[in-house]
């Protein structure tokens, strides 16, 4: 609310509460205006000291010093009294006080502008002074082009009446004051006023706004604020960002652009999912996974692959009731279309999470979807089409290379071990003859290296009047694969929102729904893996065209295409919410929203995927149905009010939250042929696998307590008591709460006066808890499932090892931080130190497996902290007429350590995994001592030196395989209609050490390699860094294992890509006029198109044999098509 | 009026705060629909029964008896494997590590599985009290048989291991390794209680006696298991006596025609696994039996070796009818062909999973006895002999060629069957056989450890129970 800047006036109380009225009724319809409050730099104080001059001297030299302009009070500027003023640093309130002291007018300000006015006007506005009478008002509104702005909103300042212009930016307002002052506001332009006086017609061009980062409305869920007001940290990604990203999973658009936000893709592959970190990884063992919300609705943020359907390319995942869940299966945000997205909020501190209680403590990440604006009727269409490939290929050996390879392991393997006769034996078929050995795949190419084909195309409708908004929108997306077959993942959306409003604006209604539906065709393995295969394998078909089997000497990799491997996932999203304002401040608001998302998979395995004849049970029909449903319902009652500078801003509500998954997976064998496969009835043999199905409830009620004086100090308080079903009797709820603090120094006039170049500054605190009931359901309850049947009785099986007694993980988060912006804002820097430590951990507590099962939950009296530094520097580098270049960075510095671990030395789950001082992630292992120039082979240290190499006695504790810093820096250009943006991701990292981890020991029978290790071990005396050949796992096959397990096998893993470039052109305005079209642009984007690194595999993101992320580059074009206005006021 | 308005409302909201926070309920989910909670499984005789069969369909859907057969013919002188599978590899040439294969893990956390779930019936089977005398007998004797089998798989495979019998996490999170010689005192008395318990004749699933079925253990299969336990303990007159016991008993005879032998519910069965649920043939026939070139590509990945093969005597039946042959080209290869029925049979099913047999009794009461001097010692090796179209012993009478002979009918009368690697190494025979100048391991091109007859343990169970040692060699 702006009642605070708004009302500042001497005058009788009687007054100031009828203007305040007046004010918040327009105030309500000026929310979007409120949001281009800018200050356009100079100074916010006023140094005048004269004696009588005239007052229209006085406001002019208030508007030199501060920039305000003035309007109204043309009466009182003809009148020319004369006043004295001694103003010494004083705020604009205090000059025009003075100014006006004795006389009868009051002021307003609004954003920049000063609005004077009569106050015998203001005191009798709904009286209707009696002359001169009232009119009608026509005018036109345009933008600064002259093309007319529909939708645009007229209304007369001080009276109830308002408008809104049609299609060719025309209004008409009946029986008006000749006085009267018109308010023009229209989103993104800057607001306008005009006075009538009676002219025959009005004509006002408007200005685009120039909207500041820190003026920016945040939506922190449960409440709303200004950023410049905010006492927490949030970062925001707008549709702007999404949308120059050709990706069809909107959480990928993220990457590199949101600080303390890690998100590594696990494949490149269309819809499979990938690892999200906010601010690092609390837990030691359990979910760290935000907190999703779309438009108020908490979403299912776990996979719903079921990993019972065997093969699929993205890989399979834990079962979807289990906490930690590394990348694998579908990613459920594939669900979601880039394009229906407004913008995503991540919240990252105590101050912005504690109000989401037991669920915040891995952050929050809030998606807000589009929604109608009032204006015309307008059709969008935006469609794209481009192509993927493979941005990196691994320098593999070519046929002689790897042959020469394989024989010099033969010989290496027989001077060993001379006695042995070792020689190629009759299953070496690469180099007994069985294969041609004059052949050549390149294996990259026949596997992945096909181009897969991107395409897109959204329609939306949207428009509305004042009081009602529309959109309705359509989405369709297709991508192909870089592998060998029909392979696709294609994506239809349909989505539509209304908002309703009462005329008297008290109520809000708000309506969403979407479904998506995605259509997944996978090869039923990542064929990445198989480009180890040996360059002189044989031929992928036989001359008659089928699956070559070379006589079983190979697995063909081709037979991974063969079945039908499907996922089909429906997603609807819903929610409603309204609010209404019992009386002044004070606001009922209500929230429902439900959530249903199905997938249905299915795997068609013909009986070709093997050598020999067809075999009836190798036809597999396997299926399964996973549904997850949630609903949420959340009332809240809101009350805010401004007494003098200060400004109360209370909330209190309940959050009542159920979610509810099924999962059925089964299937069929033994069909009598392959045609048969696809009707599951015809199977002779059907299996109902598993079945799981679970429950989850969740309540809360919450308050929050914000009290801002003078826009200076800002103090927010967030409590939540919550209770979850995943933790035992008795332990079900937890309270959690934050504190939050903000300074707005530079709002201090000393501070101001000292540092003119600073034109914001804010300081700010906050220290709170959030929890974590990230496990599975359960846990505390000990049960038996059935698993499969005896002899027709259906058997059972114990499920785990209970636990009742563990309770809530709490992390504690404390941060700081600083905002600057420098030079009227065109550079912003943010920075925050965090500290969040996590207590209590909630641990699926690892046993040795003689104890039946390799864990149990528990609490852990364990503190993991993570601490990191976060800087945001935004810089406006370049702003003429034409031309403007702006530049954003950001780096994330994250720390983890184990603080304390109370009896990890005799805790003999733990002490061979953690060490208290160091990151969760250190690995134990050899530490490698290079490759011995005698032997040839790989050395570790012998810690013991007993002169053996064992596991438990030799293992050391080595680095750890995490990110050092990470970040991104965007540039964008515009110059006249063109738009350039450019994005680079980088990232600082150890990763694992491809050649060890993915390949076999080099010289092993069918296992290409990497060209580098050409660099080996060949004769005594050598020094190299690569093992010499072997084929066997004798001496120097377990060598190689060893240093797999060794620091060896962590390696740099750092990057930097060029992950975005997008440039777009825009129609010329007259064009677009012409055909009556608006936002008319085509543009060309490049995903993924470059990257420096001294990795030496696929991928450093990947790390392994996947698939690497994807170069793709798309063109398309987009267009607006204004249709009639709806409601048109006449 | 209008603050009448607003106490409404706000009375209205608060009411449903109350609500939502009063209310425990909101935050209880009751009982998973999908499964049973531990007491209600304790208190029917039906799910009592139920969670011992769960512990079959545990081995059987992890082929168990069959890959533990497979995993010790390799590393003996029976099988070589053509899969690509690393730990398979590393098991045929006799070269595992900890790190790589894990300790052959697999093995060892399955054991530990099922010997939880046995512990965990029997906890709950004593604290019992709505279950009938007999289930509560029957449960708790087959409970203590089951473990008892695996630990004499562990003790053979890993040597030292640590013995637990509860289910406390705390305390088995700590358990040391204990001496195999202490493990086996506790089998031999688990086996003993276990035969008071268990039923003198054959139960089916649904626990209705007299049945042919004989896919749950009796009584027979503890006496049975004590005869080869006190075998490998040098207790032969202990052995001698529970063999005899199993032998002289009218339920049990050997079946003349060989290619019967592994069928469903066999006189010579005294404890048989059903397959898994739907399967139409045990994992023995689908795995051993070869149709393509064993290959990755192929589902047989194994196929029999030149020590096995040449170590039958001319006219063995057993070589004609228990070992197939395939012939693609110039190659042949030689498989297992006990099981009659493999991969692509989609009849009903005919054969089960022998867990143990008759005639291995035969053999370990002729060892016994010829380890005790008893002159009818040879009596038992005719009459393995005989079935096998083989004429009577005819060596000396005396200790030593009788125990080789006996030896070698163990050989080509159990191979794979998993006892091969086991007999190797109780009779310390190991090292000349896998390592000597024509051992096995020259063929395998490697060369033999002494140390390599047991497997590496889990490296990760020693990191968390540092009180497991790691088998000496790894």
């Amino acid at each position: 609310m702006e009642l605070s800047a708004v009302c500042k006036m001497q005058a009788k109380r009687r007054v100031l509460f009828n203007q305040m009225w007046i004010i918040m009724r327009i105030s309500l319809l000026l929310l979007v205006a409120a949001l281009h409050v800018s200050a356009k730099g100079l100074s916010q104080h006023v140094t005048l000291v004269r004696d009588k001059i005239t007052i229209k001297e006085a406001l002019n030299e208030i508007n030199k010093q501060t920039g305000y302009s003035f309007i109204g009070g043309k009466a009182l500027l003809e009148s020319a009294p004369l006043v004295s003023l001694s103003l010494k640093d004083a705020t604009i309130e205090e000059a025009m006080d003075q100014c006006l002291q004795h006389l009868p007018y009051s002021y307003t300000i609004q954003g920049k502008i000063i609005i004077i006015q009569s106050q015998e006007i203001a005191l009798s506005s709904d009286k209707a002074v009696a002359e001169p009478p009232p009119g009608d008002v026509h005018g036109r509104i345009t933008d600064s082009l002259g093309n007319p702005l529909a939708g645009a909103s007229v209304t007369v300042k001080g009276a109830k009446k308002g408008t809104q212009t049609d299609a060719d930016g025309n209004f008409v307002l009946r029986a008006v004051n000749v006085n009267a002052l018109l308010e023009i506001t229209f989103t993104g332009y800057e607001t306008q006023y005009i006075r009538w006086d009676g002219r025959s017609a009005i004509s006002v061009k408007m200005r685009q706004a120039v909207i500041l980062m820190r003026d920016v409305v945040i939506n922190k869920g449960y409440y709303t604020e200004k950023k410049s007001l905010s006492t927490s940290d949030v970062s925001t990604v707008t549709a702007k960002e999404i949308g120059e990203q050709p990706v069809s999973d909107p959480i990928l658009a993220l990457e590199g652009r949101v600080p303390g936000l890690y998100i590594a893709q696990a494949s490149g592959i269309p819809g499979a999912t990938y690892t999200v970190l906010l601010r690092g990884q609390n837990s030691i063992a359990n979910g760290s996974s935000p907190l999703y919300i779309v438009d108020g609705v908490p979403y299912n943020s776990v996979t719903l692959t079921n990993r019972d359907i065997p093969g699929s390319a993205v890989g399979t995942t834990n079962p979807p009731d289990y906490p930690y869940q590394p990348p694998g299966g579908l990613s459920p945000f594939n669900n979601l279309n880039p394009a229906d997205i407004e913008n995503i909020e991540v919240l990252k501190d105590a101050d912005a999470t504690a109000i989401y209680g037991s669920r915040g403590a891995n952050g929050v990440i809030l998606i807000t979807t589009k929604k109608g604006k009032a204006g015309k009727m307008r059709l969008d269409v935006n469609c794209s089409s481009g192509v993927s490939s493979i941005a990196h290929r691994v320098a593999m050996m070519n046929t002689q290379q790897y042959l020469a390879m394989r024989h010099e392991a033969f010989r290496n393997d027989s001077l060993d071990d001379p006695s042995a006769h070792i020689t190629p034996q009759p299953s070496d078929y690469d180099i007994n003859g069985a294969w041609d050995t004059t052949r050549y795949t390149d294996w990259q190419k026949a596997l992945i290296g096909n181009p897969a084909h991107y395409n897109t195309a959204n329609v939306t409708l949207s428009g509305g009047s004042a009081t009602t908004q529309v959109l309705l929108g359509a989405g369709y997306s297709k991508q192909t694969m870089v592998f060998p077959g029909n392979f696709k993942d294609e994506k239809i959306s349909v989505r539509m929102s209304i908002n309703q409003s009462s005329i008297n604006q008290k109520l809000h209604i708000q309506y969403t729904a979407g479904y998506t539906n995605d259509n997944n065709l996978l090869p039923s393995s990542d064929l990445t893996r198989y480009i180890t295969l040996a360059p002189d394998a044989p031929a992928l078909l036989d001359s008659t065209g089928h699956i070559n089997w070379q006589k079983g000497t190979w697995y063909n990799p081709l037979a991974y295409t063969l079945p039908k491997y499907k996922s089909v996932t429906g997603n609807l999203l819903s929610s409603v919410s309204f609010d209404y304002e019992i009386v002044r401040g004070l606001k009922i608001t209500g929230n429902a929203g439900y959530n249903h998302s199905q997938m249905n998979q299915t795997n068609q395995t013909p009986a070709t995927i093997r050598y020999g004849p067809p075999v009836a049970s190798n036809r597999r029909n396997y299926l399964s149905t996973a549904n997850n449903n949630t609903w949420i319902v959340e009332p809240q009652m809101v009350y805010n009010r401004a007494f003098g500078r200060s400004k109360v801003d209370m909330t209190v509500g309940s959050t009542i939250e159920y979610s509810g998954f099924n999962n059925v997976s089964y299937y069929g064998m033994n069909f009598l042929n392959d045609a048969l496969i696809g009707n599951i009835a015809n199977a002779a043999t059907k299996v109902v696998q598993n079945n799981v199905v679970f429950s989850y409830r969740h309540s809360a009620v919450y308050g929050r307590f914000n009290y801002n004086l003078s826009d200076k100090y800002v103090i927010n308080i967030t409590a939540r008591r919550d209770g979850s079903s995943r933790f035992g009797p008795g332990r079900q709820f937890g309270n959690f709460g934050a504190v939050g603090a903000g300074w707005l120094f530079s709002r201090e006039r000393a501070i101001a006066k000292a540092l003119p170049f600073l034109s914001f500054g804010k300081l700010r605190i906050s220290y709170g808890t959030s929890g974590n009931d990230e496990i599975s359901n359960y846990q505390y309850l000990s049960t038996y499932s059935s698993f499969n049947s005896y002899q027709g009785v259906t058997a059972l099986q114990n499920d785990r090892l209970a636990n009742q007694n563990f309770a809530w993980e709490v992390v504690r988060k404390m941060e700081g931080g600083l905002e600057l912006g420098f030079f009227k804002d065109r550079i912003m820097l943010q920075t925050s130190y965090f500290r969040h430590r996590t207590g209590n951990q909630l641990v699926g507590q690892p046993l040795p497996t003689i104890a039946g099962f390799s864990s149990v939950q528990a609490n852990l009296p364990a503190v993991v902290q993570n601490t990191g530094l976060e800087i945001l520097l935004n810089t406006t580098n370049v702003r003429t007429r034409r031309f403007t270049w702006t530049s954003s960075f950001n780096i994330t510095v994250p720390r983890n350590k184990l603080v304390s671990f109370p009896g990890l030395a005799t805790n003999a789950s733990y002490r061979g995994y953690y060490v208290v001082g160091q990151p969760i992630f250190i690995n134990h292992g050899y530490v490698y001592t290079g490759v011995d120039p005698q032997t040839g082979r790989y050395t570790v240290e012998d810690v013991n030196k007993d002169g053996q190499i064992n596991s438990d006695q030799d293992y050391q504790v080595l680095g750890s395989t995490t990110q050092n810093y990470f970040g991104g820096l965007a540039n964008g250009f515009s110059y006249k209609g063109w738009q350039l943006d450019v994005l680079f991701q980088f990232t600082k990292q150890n990763g694992v050490n491809s050649a060890l981890v993915n390949f076999s020991e080099p010289g092993s029978f069918n296992q290409n390699q990497p060209l580098y290790v050409l660099g080996r071990w060949q004769k005594p005396g050598d020094h190299t860094k690569i093992e010499k050949f072997s084929q066997t796992f004798a001496a120097t096959g377990i060598a190689w294992g060893w240093a797999s397990q060794s620091n060896y096998a962590i390696t740099d893993a750092s990057f930097i890509r060029l992950k975005t470039v997008s440039l777009s052109y825009s129609l010329p305005a007259a064009w677009q006029r012409a055909a009556r079209l608006q936002n008319s642009r085509v543009y060309v984007q490049a995903q993924n198109l470059l990257t420096i690194t001294g990795y030496k595999s696929t991928d450093p993101e990947t790390q392994g044999l996947s698939l690497p992320p994807l170069r793709t580059v798309t063109a398309g074009r987009a267009a607006g098509i204004l249709k009639v206005a709806l409601n048109q006021s006449k | 009026m209008k603050s009448l308005q607003y106490i409404k409302w706000t009375g209205l909201f608060f009411l449903s705060v109350l609500i939502s926070v009063g209310c425990k309920k909101l935050v209880e989910v009751g009982t998973p629909s999908n499964s049973l909670v531990s007491s209600d499984v304790f208190s029917n005789d039906n799910t009592a029964i139920a969670a011992q069969l769960g512990v079959y369909t545990h081995m059987q859907n992890y082929s168990m008896p069959y890959s533990l057969s497979e995993a010790t013919g390799l590393s003996a002188d029976e099988l070589i494997t053509y899969s690509t599978d690393q730990t398979l590899n590393n098991l045929y040439k006799n070269h595992l590590s900890a790190g790589i294969d894990g300790g052959v893990k697999g093995y060892w956390q399955f054991a530990y599985y099922i010997i939880y779930q046995e512990n965990a019936i029997i906890e709950n089977v004593q604290r019992s009290t709505a279950l009938s005398d007999s289930v509560k007998r029957f449960t708790l004797g087959e409970a203590k048989l089951v473990r008892s089998w695996w630990y004499f798989e562990l003790v053979n495979l890993f040597g030292n291991v640590p013995y637990v019998t509860s289910t406390d996490y705390t305390a088995n999170a700590t358990l040391a390794t204990m001496p195999k010689d202490q493990v086996y005192q506790h089998i031999i008395q688990d086996l003993q209680e276990a035969k008071n318990q268990l039923s003198v004749s054959f139960r089916n699933a649904a626990d209705a006696p007299g049945t042919a079925e004989r896919a749950r253990p009796t009584v027979w299969a503890a006496d049975a298991l004590l005869a080869r336990i006190y075998l490998y303990n040098t207790k032969y007159d202990s052995a001698e006596q529970q063999a005899s016991l199993v032998i002289g008993n009218s339920l049990f005879s050997l079946v003349s025609e060989l290619n019967d032998v592994f069928k469903m519910n066999s006189t010579e069965a005294i404890w048989q696994l059903e397959p898994s649920v739907n399967a139409t043939v045990a994992p023995e026939g689908q795995d051993f039996i070869i149709t393509t070139p064993p290959s990755a590509s192929g589902f047989a990945h194994d196929a029999l070796i030149a020590p096995l093969l040449n170590a039958f005597e001319p006219n063995d039946m057993r070589k004609a009818k228990w070992i197939g042959s395939y012939t693609q080209d110039t190659s042949t290869w030689y498989f297992p062909f006990k099981y009659k029925y493999g991969y692509g049979y989609t009849g009903t099913l005919q054969e089960y999973s022998m867990v143990i047999r008759l005639a291995e009794l035969y053999l370990i009461r002729a060892e016994a006895r010829a380890q005790l001097g008893e002159t009818n010692a040879a009596d038992d090796l005719n009459a393995i002999r005989h079935r096998a179209n083989l004429p009577d012993y005819a060596g000396p009478a005396n200790k030593d060629p009788l125990l080789a002979a006996i030896m070698h009918e163990r050989q080509v009368e159990l191979f794979t069957e998993g006892h091969r690697w086991f007999d190797l190494k109780r009779t310390k025979t190991i090292d000349t056989v896998m390592g000597g100048p024509s051992g096995a391991c020259v063929a395998k091109t490697t060369t033999w450890q002494s140390y390599q007859q047991l497997y590496p343990i889990n490296p990760n169970d020693i990191l968390l129970d540092p009180n497991i040692s790691q088998t000496p060699g790894y």
